[in-house]
């Protein structure tokens, strides 16, 4: 029986065909990220079969497992627990895997990855068409590839996708997704031959022709390939490849034999966004229009920047792209192609778009999601939603994430949950943060409709406008067995100089929740997170706005892949920032700021904004701890830090309470 | 090379004295450290010089070198630069310096290519100088 949201997103619903494999429907769950839950030598774990189990049961038509390297001496190996498909000893795990994704009646592709220029990661130096040193410190200085290497390469990819089909997988993808080998070829700006693999268009695609006709050969025409291939490199600055020159390669790649084309956007070295919360969703879409219109007889697959379901059925009714390829997403969500099929988008968890996962990765970590506490967890049973040995009656204080995380998973695990919070609304904080969010304020809007929906579905008790203190308690005594308390941090006002003038100094909580008036003139003392929101935000409208901070640089407390952006907007929009200062003085006409070598300066402001030091609010688990039998905190109630804390301990304390 | 932009490129003293208005950020630098700057044409047909600051005795040092291609360079970064951001940084001091610096590779007017590995520029001292540019030290994938 058709399910609701399967009528109304018909055209995502419908079945589709890759090669002589029918679809389910034409979501394909894309290999965008490496986990990074394997071994060092490349096999695959019990985490990972947990993790690609989860994965594989989305219900996605077709299902991409991570890239595998193809070569022993890991010159393709990218990521430091990436696995690997270069012997035939790593097969059993791809056969379990192959077999997970079939039995959930998914289409099963192998992706093999050789990371080219950010290969390497156990040798000390990566393999390139051409010497072309690296832009970002993090890689490793290249060497260039012989031809003899050039077959060599070949050759193992083709055995790679070889053991994957004979792993049981349907067919094979490769990838010059984020500038790895394929698109060092491809690029005029890592490929500077001057043999017959490099110079023209013709020249450069050679070694992606060479792959195409090798990897087909090896795995038999009935099997599918996929290969990733740039729409845009966004690398013009160092002379890469123009939009024309991708798509000239994309026909190439069309007339060579392939069975679908990924589209992708962007190398790891890009300057610009291609992925992050800053890029508006469907910013890209045209670059896989302008795919599907150049070759229309095969099918192509997008999804940058392209979280919403809704969008990509309109874009496949207009005939811009015939399969979603979504990753990150249904790691925020695994259940979001289940859920848009029961009509119940409302409910989804949001991938936020704000990089936890590469910026794990990118530490050489395994990644997690915000908004999914369970991604990488799977494997163990304390992360399952299982009935709760005794059923308790709960009291949440603050309904900010951390709180209502935590009690929508208690409620699941049967125990009783009131929450009380002293504000009018559910959401803590977070709602006023996000309306100053200058990427992309829908992304955190998202995450609080759908923690409300998800408090209203459950049927969860919310007493708003209710300040849970001592005398509250009094009147409640016993008549909870636990509280939890989730009431976050505030700005101390005590770590910031008192003024002369009343009403001078404000927090900047009480600034972005718009209880406060503001001046023309602001200095923001503290380049921390939201000090810098704030002041972006307050920059954008036209404030005078000066940042100090007392440490050596801004954004400390901001997630690695994101730093980049908060320091290119405050230099973009070109907000002062006084660092290693602080405040000295605060009178009727400004601050005065001292810096580590002692040296003062003024700076005129009729407002002051306190950003910093943060706090926790825990006096009221102090005051609590002998009027209730179990008390506990989570969140920022325990240290002041981010979101993601706050929703992953709201998660671990309700699957154990 | 135009001659006035050779003449800023070998112009030694306004270096130095920019280099020694912001020794801080270099202070961390073990010797030999070094850091390249070179116009974006010379970059592509070498045979020309190069400016290059080398960590020597405890501070930052201009010095001239020859250039003959990214294959044999001997430094641990290189800025290739515009004639524009050459000219503009010529003669700036202090922070100010490096304000300018870091937008013109915001903009794009001066690349840079890394030389070494991560853990070779840690361990040569480069932290302080990478960050006070903007330069991230990890990957990207934005």
């Amino acid at each position: 029986m058709t399910k609701p949201g399967e009528k109304k997103l018909a055209h995502l619903f419908q079945p589709g065909k890759i090669g002589k494999f029918e679809t389910k429907n034409r979501v394909k769950y894309g290999a965008c990220c490496v986990s990074n839950y394997n071994t060092r030598d490349g096999f695959i774990t019990e985490r990972e079969l947990a993790r690609t189990k989860v994965i594989a049961g989305t219900g996605s038509g077709i299902i991409t497992n991570q890239g595998a390297y193809p070569d022993p001496k890991g010159e393709g190996k990218a990521y430091f627990r990436q696995i690997a498909l270069f012997d035939d000893k790593f097969m059993p795990q791809f056969e379990k895997i192959a077999g997970y994704i079939h039995d959930n009646g998914g289409v099963a592709i192998q992706q093999i990855l050789h990371a080219g220029r950010y290969g390497g990661i156990d040798l000390g130096y990566c393999i390139q068409p051409s010497v072309v040193p690296q832009t970002l410190p993090h890689f490793r200085p290249p060497r260039e590839v012989s031809k003899e290497d050039i077959r060599q390469m070949v050759k193992e990819h083709a055995e790679a996708a070889r053991r994957a089909v004979r792993a049981g997988f349907d067919g094979v993808e490769i990838t010059s997704f984020m500038g790895y080998l394929l698109a060092n070829f491809n690029s005029k700006f890592t490929n500077q031959r001057t043999d017959e693999y490099g110079g023209s268009v013709e020249n450069r695609g050679r070694f992606m022709r060479e792959l195409i006709y090798a990897i087909k050969d090896s795995i038999g025409e009935e099997h599918p390939l996929v290969v990733r291939l740039n729409g845009a490199e966004l690398m013009d600055r160092w002379g890469g490849n123009s939009e024309d020159e991708c798509f000239e390669l994309m026909q190439m790649a069309g007339k060579s034999g392939l069975d679908m084309i990924s589209v992708t956007v962007g190398w790891q070295e890009a300057p610009v966004s291609s992925i992050g919360r800053d890029v508006p969703p469907g910013h890209w879409n045209r670059l896989a229009a302008r795919a599907k219109k150049l070759l229309p007889d095969i099918p192509i697959a997008f999804g940058v920047r392209l979280p919403d379901p809704v969008m990509a059925n309109e874009c496949i009714e207009k005939g811009d792209f015939d399969f979603w390829e979504v990753c990150r997403p249904l790691l925020a969500d695994p259940e979001l192609v289940r859920k848009a099929a029961e009509d119940r988008l409302d409910e989804v968890r949001p991938c936020l778009g704000d990089m936890l996962c590469l910026s794990r990765l990118f530490r050489d970590l395994p990644y997690l999601c915000t908004c999914n506490p369970a991604l990488g967890h799977e494997v163990e049973p304390e992360y399952h939603i299982k009935p709760a040995a005794v059923k308790k009656k709960i009291m949440v204080i603050g309904a900010g994430p951390a709180g209502m995380e935590f009690a929508i998973n208690a409620v699941k695990r049967g125990h009783e949950v009131t929450i009380f919070e002293k504000g009018d609304s559910l959401g803590g904080n977070l709602a006023s943060y996000a309306a100053h969010d200058l990427a992309n304020p829908e992304d955190l809007q998202k995450l609080l409709a759908q923690y409300k929906k998800m408090v209203e579905k459950l049927g969860i008790e919310v007493r708003l406008n209710t300040e849970v203190n001592p005398k509250l308690m009094r009147s409640i005594l016993h008549k909870f067995d636990v509280a939890v308390v989730a009431t976050g941090a505030r700005i101390d006002l005590g770590g910031v100089p008192a003024a002369e003038q009343q009403g001078l100094v404000i927090s900047a909580l009480d600034a972005a929740a718009g209880n406060a008036r503001l001046g023309s003139k602001v200095v923001v003392l503290g380049g921390g997170k939201i000090g810098l929101v704030l002041a972006e935000f307050l920059k954008t409208k036209g404030v005078d706005v000066t940042i100090v901070e007392k440490a050596k640089r801004i954004g400390e407390d901001v997630i690695p892949a994101w730093k980049w952006r908060h320091t290119s907007w405050v230099g973009g929009l070109k907000i002062p920032v006084l660092t290693g200062s602080g405040a000295q003085k605060i009178a009727g006409e400004g601050v005065t700021v001292i810096n580590e070598k002692g040296e003062e300066s003024f700076v005129a402001a009729d407002t002051v904004i306190a950003a910093a030091p943060r706090k926790s609010n825990q006096e009221l688990a102090q005051e609590l701890e002998f009027m209730v039998d179990e008390l506990h905190m989570i969140g920022d109630a325990v240290s002041p830090r981010g979101l993601y804390q706050a929703i992953h301990e709201g998660y671990r304390l309700g699957m154990r309470i | 090379m135009t001659t006035a932009l050779i003449d800023y490129l070998s112009d030694l003293n306004t270096w130095q004295a920019a280099l020694d208005s912001q020794q801080a950020v270099f202070a961390a630098m073990l010797p030999g450290a070094s850091i390249g700057i070179i116009p974006k044409r010379e970059f592509h047909s070498p045979g020309g010089n190069m400016l290059v600051w080398e960590a020597r005795q405890g501070r930052m040092v201009a010095l001239e070198q020859g250039f003959s291609g990214i294959r044999s360079v001997g430094v641990d970064l290189l800025f290739v630069s515009d004639d524009e951001a050459i000219e503009a940084l010529h003669g700036l001091r202090g922070s100010a310096a490096f304000e300018e610096m870091k937008e013109f590779i915001r903009q794009g007017s001066i690349l840079f290519y890394v030389l070494k590995t991560k853990d070779a520029l840690l361990d040569l001292g480069f932290e302080e100088f990478l960050e006070a540019l903007g330069l991230a030290f990890i990957g990207a994938c934005r």
